[in-house]
């Protein structure tokens, strides 16, 4: 982002007036959103977003005032994107907004099916406009299981609930198509990357299994195909399947990435297939195929762990979202195929047995707002759905009957890093293989890891550090395998504060391995900090401090480090471990976006959430194979 | 006969007639001048009212939980129609409606959401448009001030007495002419870029504080290094290659989004248009 290229013109202009600026490093910080909403999204419709359809989207992420789609604000993102993805789900595509909008093309069902049709098409307008669309939403989704633990695809329970306006492919392919002419007309390569995509809605009784699936190819291609949808099959085997073919007829290229594992059921990394079969080499290697991301953080909450998965680490009950998507509330259940951690180790041992790994993924973070505004700023936070954008309809409830999930509990995160050459589609794309990524909560903290077992303390302080990076060991994303020495892994790090925001607390490596017999392990290491504390005998690390002012609220820069740079090297390296390590980095404490509700309602900060959050990044994994 | 079937006004009265009693039948508690004292209260009724009350449209499920429903809930479900509806009748009948704003701002609101349908029929935008549009609104495309600078930084953390080391290096820079790309070789690493291309005052401020923008804006681009500046980390001394103040666009460089704009300005302008329209239908007096 803040490494443009110069332009030849610029460049020119420079070597005539003697000084010549050369290229500052070998690659480039971009920021984006890959899982975004708009109007085109039937649960987004539905629960009030009628007007913020991609373009919208585009001009948001561009730095350009737009309304708001529920509270018609002027509204404007802090600091624009280099790149976004118009995610709309492919179930009911568009069809929703055609039928307010009354230009659904529909087929012919009989006379008394179109009738039927248009009842509901009746109510659902109704609904629309007295502002009920949330509750026709709900009775769509799906319901828990009968048999809890089985395959969720075949549970008597599972069913669509989208049957009721017929066939409406045509809708849908006009959809499509608007979709991708808004990403054509908004790629700039260079200033702006647009890469087209689209939602992939697997929930089979409540289990979220939902992708993402993006391609770099532009509008000639993805006009060859309509995408495909969970009403087409619920399995991802078959999503693979769709890809690989349809990758073979028209030439296009996709990635698909998973999100809100957190509330997969124990589904999402399990140590079976979606069908309860032993997972093998050759799915393993279609899975990491097709999936080298995964999105860790989100609106829904945080995917990285959970206090009762890993006790031992002091941050893991960061934005926990214990609501399941369905109809009526059932308790929340941590299961370790939930969260990012335990299926990178999990992974490990899947590739100790078979020898591939499945969950050998990078990580993004993502908004998955539904607004058509992709908006992670604490401060300037509009909300998951349209209607959860004011202090008042936050606090309303949202989901399932019950236990009421709401605004509150929605967190405004995160965000997508990506190293690439340049701001176009190939370069991002390329980077996305490479998993050449990051995650962060919404702050623009920039972070630079490179493995390797040559490097120098004084490399930490270099001016060219990330040249000496990609020369002397292998960036973010990367392999290490056994060197014939068995020399420990070193990290060189170098992590810099949000320039607009605030200061950080710690930088961190978390590693996971499993040992030879077998056994699973993590461990979290405190690397670097700020101000003058001392680690204790265990590791650990006191707290920061906090200078938020919880009743304006606000917080000091006074606390916390603006940088950390250093090198790091495995205390505890056994070379017969399989292993990975990536970088967790905090921010000091900030005031979270249901805080600055409180204050404006003057009803105090609400229970849902803590009034002070710490963001933080998480770096894609590098491993260490022996 | 066949003659009379023939003639349209007799298939337009059929048809009217035909549409009136589908109108009648499908849509739920309306006011009929035959009815206005009779309450008539059937199972589709009260389906159709226990969705609303319950704020659930889903067809099947509220038919089996009216079909489920015990007979004092039944019952209940039938008086409190009854009481609604009776409710609902005598307040039209007393004129309620008439100075009620809630029910005056929702009618308007419907009115224009109508109004917005005229969108499709907008005509394209040409070129002699697109011109006109832009020099009536050129203001908003205005371009920032930007600056083009490489820095030598030397740190509060790393310098006991930053202005001496600052200024003893400052002579030396000049001294050998030293250029952007040989810069990297003098001072300390600072946080973020050292060279900075075309940006803006805002990002400025974000990377080095309000104060250094400020002075930084206020030296002219030259061939010779300038400062001591100081910012939040430490002081800096400065090459500036370019500055250029904020200047009007050409319309070529910002097309596309004038384009955007003027189509979405003509948007906003049928829909204001198609109300006026039915604004223009009534005489507007004073008494």
């Amino acid at each position: 982002m803040s490494l443009l290229r110069p332009l030849p013109g610029i460049l020119l202009v420079s070597i005539s007036a003697i000084f010549c600026y050369a290229e500052e490093e070998p690659t480039q910080l971009l920021w984006g959103d890959t899982h975004l909403h708009t109007s085109y999204s039937f649960d987004a419709f539905l629960n009030q977003n009628q007007s913020a359809d991609p373009d919208t989207a585009y001009r948001w992420a561009k730095g350009l005032p737009v309304i708001h789609p529920y509270n018609r604000t002027r509204v404007q993102i802090g600091t624009p994107l280099d790149f976004l993805v118009v995610s709309d789900h492919a179930e009911l595509m568009g069809v929703i907004r055609a039928i307010n909008n009354d230009t659904a093309e529909l087929s012919d069902e009989g006379f008394f099916n179109n009738l039927k049709r248009w009842y509901g098409s009746y109510k659902l307008l109704d609904a629309i406009e007295n502002e009920t669309g949330r509750e026709i939403f709900r009775n769509i989704l799906p319901v828990p299981p009968e048999n809890p633990g089985g395959d969720p695809v075949a549970d008597p329970a599972n069913k669509l609930g989208i049957g009721l306006f017929g066939d409406t492919l045509q809708t849908e392919t006009t959809a499509w198509s608007e979709i991708v002419d808004a990403a054509e007309r908004h790629n700039q390569p260079g200033k702006f990357t647009s890469l087209i995509g689209w939602e992939w809605s697997s929930i089979p009784t409540g289990a979220n299994l939902h992708r993402v699936v993006l391609t770099p190819d532009g509008g000639d291609k993805a006009k060859q195909f309509l995408p495909f949808g969970s009403d087409q099959s619920q399995y991802p085997e078959d999503l693979w399947a769709w890809l690989e073919e349809t990758q073979k007829t028209t030439g296009t290229r996709f990635i698909a990435i998973p999100h809100n594992s957190n509330i997969s059921k124990g589904y999402m990394f399990a140590q079976t297939t979606l069908k309860g079969q032993p997972i093998t080499a050759e799915y393993a290697r279609q899975r990491i195929r097709w999936e080298p991301l995964v999105e860790i953080t989100q609106i829904k909450g945080d995917s990285e762990t959970h206090p009762e998965l890993s006790p031992d680490d002091a941050f893991a009950d960061f934005e926990e979202y214990p609501f399941y998507i369905q109809q009526t509330w059932t308790p929340y259940k941590v299961d370790a195929a939930d969260y990012v951690r335990s299926a990178l180790i999990r992974g490990l041992s899947i590739e100790q047995e078979v020898g591939v790994n499945p969950y050998k993924f990078g990580l993004i973070g993502s908004t998955d707002a539904h607004t058509g505004l992709s908006s992670a700023e604490e401060n300037n936070f509009w909300g998951k759905m349209a209607k959860d954008s004011t202090p008042e309809t936050k606090r309303g409830g949202f989901i399932s009957k019950g236990k009421n999930s709401n605004g509150w509990y929605m967190a405004a995160q995160g965000l997508a890093a990506v190293w690439a050459d340049e701001n176009t589609r190939e370069a991002i794309y390329a980077a996305f293989k490479r998993k050449e990524t990051y995650a962060t909560t919404g702050p623009r903290i920039s972070i630079r890891v490179f493995a390797g077992r040559d490097f120098d303390i004084a490399d930490a302080q270099a001016g060219n550090f990330a040249e000496i990076g990609y020369t002397k060991g292998v960036p973010m994303g990367g392999d290490l395998a056994r060197d014939e020495s068995n020399n420990p892994v070193q990290l060189l790090v170098r992590a810099v504060k949000d320039p607009k925001e605030a200061n950080l607390d710690r930088l961190q490596v978390v590693k996971g391995w499993v040992t030879t017999d077998g056994q699973q392990k993590e461990k979290v290491f405190n690397v670097a900090w700020s101000g003058d504390r001392q680690l204790d005998a265990a590791g650990a690390l006191a707290a920061v401090g906090n200078t938020v002012d919880e009743s304006i609220p606000s917080y000091q820069n006074t606390i916390g480090a603006a940088e950390f740079s250093t090198l790091w090297t495995d205390p505890e390296f056994d070379a017969n471990h399989r292993a990975f390590y990536y970088v967790r980095v905090l921010q000091i404490p900030t005031p979270r976006h249901s805080q600055f509700d409180g204050v404006a309602l003057q009803t105090g900060t609400p229970e849902e959430a803590p009034a002070t959050i710490q963001e933080r990044a998480y770096t894609s994994p590098i491993w260490y194979t022996p | 006969m066949n003659k009379l079937i023939a003639e349209p006004l007799i298939q337009f009265l059929v048809l009217g007639v035909l549409v009136y009693f589908c109108i009648e039948i499908f849509t739920p508690s309306r006011v009929s001048g035959l009815s206005r004292s009779e309450i008539v209260v059937n199972e589709d009724k009260l389906k159709a009212y226990l969705q609303f009350q319950r704020k659930s449209f889903n067809k099947s499920q509220s038919e089996q939980l009216f079909r489920t429903m015990p007979v004092d809930e039944k019952q209940a479900l039938t008086q409190s129609y009854i009481r609604d509806e009776a409710l609902f009748r005598e307040a039209l009948s007393l004129g309620l409606n008439d100075n009620d704003e809630i029910i005056r701002r929702r009618l308007i609101q419907k009115m224009e959401y109508l109004a917005q349908g005229f969108y499709d029929d907008i005509p394209v935008i040409n070129e002699e448009d697109l011109n006109n549009y832009f020099l009536a609104n050129r203001d908003q495309y205005k371009v920032d001030e930007s600056i083009s600078f490489t820095h030598v930084f030397v740190s509060f953390k790393k310098n006991p007495d930053t202005q001496k080391t600052s200024r003893s290096l400052l002579t030396q820079l000049n001294r050998n002419t030293v250029t952007a790309d040989q810069a990297g070789a003098y001072g300390d690493r600072y946080l973020y870029n050292r060279n900075y291309i075309e940006r803006t005052s805002d990002y400025i401020t974000s990377h080095f504080g309000k104060g250094f923008q400020d002075a930084v804006f206020k030296l002219a681009p030259g061939k010779s290094w300038q400062g001591p500046i100081q910012s939040d980390y430490g002081v800096h001394l400065v090459l500036i290659t370019r500055k250029s103040a904020s200047r009007l666009p050409e319309l070529s460089e910002v097309a596309e989004q004038v384009l955007a704009d003027a189509q979405r300005e003509r948007q906003r302008k049928a829909k204001a248009e198609a109300i006026q329209n039915i604004v223009d239908k009534y005489k507007v007096s004073s008494t």
